[in-house]
């Protein structure tokens, strides 16, 4: 009997969410694009402003969501390998409490080794404080399995 | 009167090595299409559906009645009614009547569940 090491990989679809946070500076203009920093990967790595999907999984996402309000609005903009995508809401209309949340209609796959990284954009000037926004994502990692045929 | 058509003899003798002959290239035919069947349809489903043991089968008689022609003597015989109770048979399979002994074909492969999120197929959010 040999004895392999244990290397813990992702076995099934697994629910997540990931967390992401701008940095508002004070008195930014508006149409000002902030980078967002994201937590894909749990609070024990560090955040980063693009995330690699490893080439073994494929990630779903499923929701789109904030827990406060914010001031000045800004527009999401989701970028995949360098593209903008077509799902650009603004983060109050994302707002989890609202009557009529903005959705998604169907899961936004991100592929094995897509890179992706989330940007926005302001709607009006901030005011004098700097401030942070957060968004979250509701994902769905799962291990990538290729369709034959 | 039938002509005799595995040995020249004649009477009781040539009678018991006519039937003995026949019967036995006929079994030999048989078993050997049985054995063809569950592989050529394993191996060709995909291309022939469900012909594609009767198919092979008949391919491989007409193959081998060819060679049988160009053979003379008791073993160039044998092997033309083998062949040609292959024939037979694969024309009785495909009305639907199974011969004793046909291997039987193990279960195509059939697509294991993949779950849409382990895959790029949209899943609609209600």
């Amino acid at each position: 009997m040999s004895s392999t090491p244990a290397y813990v990989t992702i076995t099934g679809p697994q629910p997540t969410v990931f967390i992401v946070s701008f940095s508002v500076a004070a008195s930014a203009a508006a149409g000002t694009v902030i980078q967002g920093s994201i937590s894909a990967f749990g609070a024990n790595q560090p955040a980063q402003s693009a995330i690699t999907v490893p080439s073994t999984e494929v990630w779903s996402i499923v929701d789109l969501y904030t827990l406060s309000t914010v001031s000045p609005d800004a527009q999401v903009q989701l970028y995949v390998n360098g593209y903008l995508q077509n799902i650009q809401p603004t983060l109050n209309s994302v707002y989890i409490n609202n009557y009529s949340k903005w959705k998604l209609t169907q899961v936004f796959k991100l592929p094995p080794t897509a890179t992706w990284s989330i940007s926005i954009v302001l709607l009006a000037a901030n005011g004098t404080t700097a401030q942070t926004y957060t968004l979250y994502m509701s994902a769905v990692r799962a291990p990538f399995i290729p369709q034959s045929r | 009167m039938v002509e005799p058509y595995f040995t020249t003899e004649t009477g009781a003798k040539g009678f018991l090595i006519e039937a003995a002959s026949g019967g036995l290239a006929t079994l030999t035919g048989i078993y050997l299409w049985s054995r063809i069947m569950g592989p050529a349809q394993q191996l060709l489903s995909r291309f022939l559906g469900r012909y594609s043991g009767p198919v092979t089968a008949v391919i491989l008689a007409l193959i081998m009645l060819y060679i049988a022609r160009s053979l003379d003597g008791w073993f160039g015989k044998f092997v033309d009614v083998a062949s040609l109770a292959m024939i037979g048979a694969s024309i009785a399979k495909v009305f639907g009547i199974d011969p004793p002994g046909e291997v039987a074909m193990t279960p195509s492969k059939t697509p294991a569940f993949v779950s849409p999120w382990s895959t790029l197929e949209p899943i609609p959010l209600g």
